[in-house]
């Protein structure tokens, strides 16, 4: 099985080998990116709701620079995405949809039938990186419509720019995108520690998972990108 | 918004001691309003602009008032009134500063009834705010002050974030200059904060103007005896000699020896959300001969890093003459 699988691996993306009991999941410009994107993110909610809850500082413009910088980081992984990356791994499909049922249907034991070895990504964390992807594309589209409003180097503010019950929806979806985030970063922490899946903490940290990790969690037919 | 004929309705209370007071505060929190003078207080009540649940009445609290003579200086009761700072005898012979400025406080009406302490905390006189509008200090989220069509005349040269509104108050200017202290007491204690660290800028808490959060009360003012017996210069410009807020505002005092500033503190009023220190102004003339070139060459950097908005240039020339005033006068 292991021997098949590395087979099938290797000729499949060769990239990926990186020692012979190792495998590369995240290269280091994916891992770069991810907790790029992850410290911008912890900036933001934290210069945000700190002031809520009356810790009170200069926030306003530490924000709207971590949120450019987090506006670039995010395009910077779409495209390198769409253009280096094989996206079809990350594609949310009616396997994956079958897989997700087929989980939740032995996770409350309705079936026997054990849950099917995913690919690159499982169905859970397709739609975690999909959450991810909607929520932070929410906010970075809300947020840079924001920035009419205050005054940077660049411009003057502007608030007239549009009407007052455009930049209330505006807010409703940036307030309601970051209250998602807390939400789900909260989840993907958890996650990530539980102890079944630091292995993927650890490859996003190393960028490796080791060839009997790959073997116990992967369907090597599955992991490439067809 | 329009003005109402009738005060809403509210619970009145009236302590008559500060630790009863501080009970009733924390009871009601955000819902509560300490009421001391009462000149600007009704006002928002009346615009229903605020819309108090509670109105603790401190009037009857016996020991927030007064002015009394400390070993570090002098300690003015939050409850006093401005005519009574005014008219002191400790205060007009050491700290002429505060009785200079608390005399162009409004009318003599007004300060017979009005306190320091109301007049420190008092609110921004930004008139989209005022009118009630939904701004940023509101709890909204924008300005109508900062905008090509806002009427920005009164507003900030300074220290714009979001908001644009300055701080009204003329004793907070002599307050500052003076080094005075802030005594803040609540159900956790007392704690005392130097006066330019009461005063909030908008960056930091663009809904409140100073640091004094629900449940919190200011009790008196601490003027150190340090800047006692300096030499003082306070100047208010407004539209209307009777009876106005100021445009701008400068409060200096100064240590001079044989003509020459040994020390100098310089405050401004009216030019950002806070009583502004002008260090640069202040690290020129230390040192320096108490003359017009002195005078002028302050001048010329009072007014450095202002942004002015469109309509209110006109505060840059007035802050420049007013640090020359006081170079040249105090």
């Amino acid at each position: 099985m292991v021997a098949a699988s590395k087979e099938n691996f290797i000729v499949n993306d060769k990239s990926a080998v990186l020692a012979p009991d190792k495998l590369i999941r995240h290269v280091r410009l994916a891992r770069l990116l991810h907790w790029l994107m992850a410290i911008c993110v912890l900036v933001l909610l934290t210069t945000s709701l700190l002031p809520i809850a009356e810790i009170k500082f200069s926030w306003v413009t530490l924000h709207w620079v971590t949120g450019l910088i987090l506006a670039v980081t995010a395009l910077t992984h779409i495209l390198w995405s769409l253009f280096r990356t094989r996206i079809r791994q990350m594609v949310f499909g009616l396997r994956d949809m079958q897989d997700a049922v087929r989980t939740l249907l032995w996770f409350f034991r309705i079936s026997g039938q054990e849950p099917a070895k995913p690919g690159k990504y499982s169905p859970a964390q397709k739609l975690i990186h999909h959450g991810f992807a909607v929520t932070i594309l929410a906010s970075i589209v809300t947020g840079l419509l924001m920035m009419v409003k205050v005054d940077t180097p660049l411009w003057e503010r502007n608030p007239y720019w549009l009407s007052n019950a455009s930049w209330g929806i505006i807010y409703i979806i940036h307030d309601l995108a970051s209250m998602l985030l807390v939400t789900m970063i909260m989840l993907h922490i958890y996650f990530a520690f539980r102890p079944e899946k630091r292995l993927y903490l650890r490859s996003m940290v190393l960028g490796w998972i080791s060839r009997s990790e790959y073997a116990s969690h992967h369907d090597p037919t599955r992991w490439e990108n067809k | 918004m329009s003005m109402k004929d009738m005060m809403p309705n509210f619970e009145l209370y009236q302590p008559a001691s500060v630790d009863n007071a501080l009970d009733l505060l924390e009871q009601f929190g955000a819902d509560g309003w300490p009421l001391a003078g009462g000149q600007d207080s009704y006002d928002w009540f009346k615009d229903r602009a605020k819309k108090p649940r509670a109105v603790i009445d401190l009037n009857g609290i016996s020991e927030l008032r007064g002015i009394k003579e400390t070993a570090e200086g002098v300690e003015i009761g939050a409850l006093t009134t401005l005519t009574e700072v005014i008219n002191n005898d400790i205060i007009k012979a050491q700290y002429g500063l505060l009785a200079s400025a608390a005399s162009r406080v409004a009318s003599p009406q007004i300060r017979n009834m009005g306190t320091i302490g109301g007049n420190l905390c008092q609110d921004t006189r930004c008139w989209y705010y005022r009118y009630g509008l939904d701004c940023y200090r509101a709890g909204g989220n924008t300005c109508y002050a900062d905008t090509p069509q806002g009427m920005n005349r009164e507003h900030c040269l300074y220290e714009a974030d979001r908001c644009v509104a300055v701080s009204p108050s003329d004793t907070a200017t002599a307050v500052v200059a003076l080094d005075g202290s802030m005594v803040i007491r609540n159900k956790s204690g007392e704690k005392v904060v130097k006066a330019e660290e009461f005063f909030v800028l908008p960056a930091v808490d663009i809904i409140h103007m100073t640091i004094l959060k629900p449940g919190d009360l200011l009790t008196a003012i601490r003027l150190p005896k340090t800047w006692a017996g300096a030499r003082f210069y306070f100047e208010k410009v407004a539209d209307r000699n009777t009876w106005d807020f100021a445009l701008v505002n400068i409060s200096a005092a100064l240590k001079v020896n044989n003509g020459t500033i040994e020390d100098a503190r310089m405050v401004c009023g009216g030019i950002q959300c806070t009583p502004k220190r002008l260090t640069v102004v202040e690290d020129i003339i230390k040192g320096s001969p108490q003359n017009e070139e002195t005078a002028e060459l302050a001048g010329k950097s009072a007014s450095r890093g202002a942004t002015p908005l469109n309509y209110n240039h006109f505060k840059v020339p007035l802050m420049e003459n007013l640090v020359k005033r006081a170079i040249r006068s105090a």
